[in-house]
């Protein structure tokens, strides 16, 4: 038999060392014989920065924070869904360091809202686009897919093919990590939400 | 010759013939000491020949193979060993010519690029002319050569007359080099345009492997067009999650809301578990909820567990806590998020969650997850959860003002110990942080003997 105790404080401490300091523990075993490495390249490889254990906490604890301060702030009634993606966007971007180009994009996006959109201009050579474009090819179809891949990365269009390889495969690994952690998330509320309300309505 | 005793030091332990070796070793040094021309200074160096045969290769053909046949096995011995002290110093790549030996005698080449690739290169003529000897090493190997081919190069290293080398090694965990290393094989060209070509070849190769690791269902796929289309749906079902879950949030978050109006800001959720058999964790926050464990022994007795603390505020507010919602897995010997065993978190769909805390054990565990909300009306009793075995009659809420403390009593029947591993408990429990910011509690188990 055995009591513990549990500082209350070092929550919120802990949430606030995570804001300021960097977080270098990586909790990986198999990658600890490369951690002696000069230039660090084993945290640098994207499944190993978004798997680790520490990177979940941080993220999971970033997006309760955002997401409470964002209910407090707007409410907009008709699209409380996209905001709330956006702002896990957001907290995935900040929490990704600004070190990949889709971080930035991602949070240059927000900046960019609040500045007057500019005006697209129309582009010269439109006929010669269209003629052109009758007798597209099919034939590179990697680059087509290139394409696609590099517009469903944020702020990867116009990237070399080896970049967004890159960025691809740390976009892919945070969005997984972003999933786990909402999908745990959207449950825990659930259940304390709905104990919440099944108990206020058997009160009355 | 320190430099040759500091390297018999270091083989010692692990080869037999150092004496011979390291003869053979200084020889070797020697001639690559006195190689001085400029280009096939690094050229020299990743062949390990001697000078002269050296320059014949570069010279002649990229055909030739008469040459090599001649050294090579006497370097194989010496790679041999390099590659082992390379296994041996993989991890301290501070000094980047401390794993292989002779990194420090071409220091007086005052080149020392062209010998960092010499462990990358060793391995790859232990694969290529030693398979059998070479398994041991290149496996233990292969974690250094990741090792070795993360440091900087300085270059390109370009082999224009080699045996089947092939580029396993340099292509494992590249990805981040700015450099690749590039070998051409027997009969390639090797004009700058080709090398560049490759490497760049090798680096998208590279990459798509790192892809199709992150992407399930990848592996089995070749080509670079059905690759491409697995990693598109793939990011397109991810965003797809990323939108769905957004939405449930967005339902959900009103609850939180409702919960906590004016102390919003300060809500805290505690977890609070419940551990049998003194199983103790380190683990003090999951998902940055702050945690308590309380470890009890005797899983056989009913008993009272009591959350007490020491703030004034909390204690006022434990007062609201009134509803128990208790939920449990109905199959005593299952867990009740099986994909919280192995810790992969692979699943898409997870139960109520206690990451990381119980993962670790071999023992099946059973989870229970209660929650306590706050609310401001007294409501007991958990009619809307057929689970629930904590009743008004057997737990109740008392507050304790004169000692500030608050307590929850929970009896519990001895028939949930016998396969109860942990019982967690989520609180939530409203909390003025900003008032007090050290807030103690303790929980403490007492057993029960009454009743």
């Amino acid at each position: 038999m055995a009591s513990n105790q549990s500082n209350c404080d070092e929550s919120s401490q802990q949430e606030l060392n995570q804001l300021r300091k960097k977080r270098r523990k990586s909790t990986q075993t198999t990658e600890s014989h490369l951690q002696k490495d000069g230039t660090g390249e084993a945290k640098n490889q994207p499944t190993v920065r978004w798997r680790a254990y520490t990177a979940r906490r941080i993220y999971s604890s970033k997006l309760l924070e955002a997401l409470l301060r964002s209910r407090r702030t707007t409410s907009p009634r008709g699209e409380k869904s996209r905001e709330v993606r956006e702002t896990a966007d957001r907290v995935l971007a900040v929490a990704a360091r600004g070190k990949t180009r889709w971080s930035r994009a991602i949070l240059a996006k927000r900046a960019r809202l609040l500045r007057v959109k500019k005006v697209k201009k129309p582009k010269v050579g439109c006929d010669r686009m269209l003629q052109e474009s009758e007798k597209r090819k099919k034939l590179p179809a990697v680059e087509r897919k290139v394409k696609v891949l590099s517009r469903l990365v944020p702020g990867c269009r116009k990237v070399s093919f080896l970049n967004l390889l890159e960025e691809a495969s740390d976009y892919i690994a945070a969005l997984e990590m972003q999933v786990k952690v909402m999908t745990t998330l959207s449950e825990i509320l659930a259940v304390a939400g709905g104990g919440a309300g099944v108990g206020g309505g058997s009160s009355s | 010759m320190d430099l040759l005793t500091g390297t018999v030091a270091r083989s010692g332990p692990e080869l037999d013939e150092t004496g011979l070796d390291s003869l053979q070793f200084d020889e070797d040094i020697r001639h690559l000491i006195t190689a001085p021309s400029e280009n096939a200074n690094s050229f020299i160096a990743l062949l390990e020949l001697p000078a002269n045969q050296a320059m014949e290769l570069l010279h002649s053909d990229s055909g030739k193979k008469e040459c090599p046949n001649v050294t090579f096995p006497s370097n194989t011995s010496l790679l041999e060993r390099a590659a082992r002290f390379s296994v041996l110093n993989g991890g301290s790549n501070s000094t980047d010519s401390s794993s292989v030996p002779s990194d420090s005698s071409s220091k007086n080449l005052e080149k020392a690029a062209p010998v960092k690739s010499e462990p990358l290169e060793t391995e790859s003529y232990l694969d290529s002319s030693q398979p059998l000897v070479s398994d041991p090493t290149v496996g233990n190997s292969a974690p250094n050569a990741r090792a070795c081919s993360k440091r900087k190069e300085r270059g390109k290293k370009v082999k224009g007359a080699s045996k089947k080398s092939k580029n396993e090694v340099s292509k494992q965990e590249e990805e981040k080099l700015p450099y690749v290393h590039v070998r051409a094989r027997r009969g390639q060209a090797t004009d700058s345009h080709s090398l560049a070509e490759r490497a760049r070849r090798e680096k998208i190769n590279q990459r798509m492997k790192l892809l199709q690791e992150l992407v399930p269902g990848c592996n089995k796929i070749s080509g670079t067009a059905l690759v491409l289309d697995e990693i598109i749906n793939h990011v397109q079902f991810l965003q797809r999650q990323v939108e769905i879950l957004s939405m449930k949030l967005a339902v959900v978050n009103p609850g939180i809301d409702f919960n906590l109006d004016s102390i919003f800001t300060t809500e805290r959720y505690f977890v609070i578990i419940l551990r049998f058999n003194s199983f103790v964790s380190t683990q003090k926050l999951h998902f940055g909820l702050p945690v308590v464990f309380a470890d009890y022994d005797h899983t056989d007795l009913p008993c009272t567990v009591e959350i007490s603390e020491f703030s004034q505020t909390l204690a006022i507010n434990l007062n609201e806590i009134l509803k128990l919602n208790l939920t449990f897995s109905p199959d005593k010997n299952t867990t009740l998020s099986g994909s919280l065993i192995d810790s992969n978190f692979s699943g898409m769909v997870m139960p109520l969650m206690w990451p990381e805390a119980q993962v670790n054990r071999n023992r099946h565990q059973f989870q229970r997850q209660w929650q306590i909300d706050a609310l401001h009306q007294p409501v007991w009793g958990g009619e809307e959860d057929s689970h629930n075995f904590i009743t008004p009659e057997n737990s109740f809420l008392s507050y304790d003002s004169s000692a500030n403390s608050g307590t929850l009593h929970f009896v519990f029947g001895s028939s949930i110990f016998c396969n109860t591993i942990s019982l967690s408990l989520l609180v939530l429990l409203s909390y003025d942080w900003k008032r007090n910011s050290k807030c103690k509690m303790m929980l403490k188990i007492k057993e029960h003997h009454s009743e």
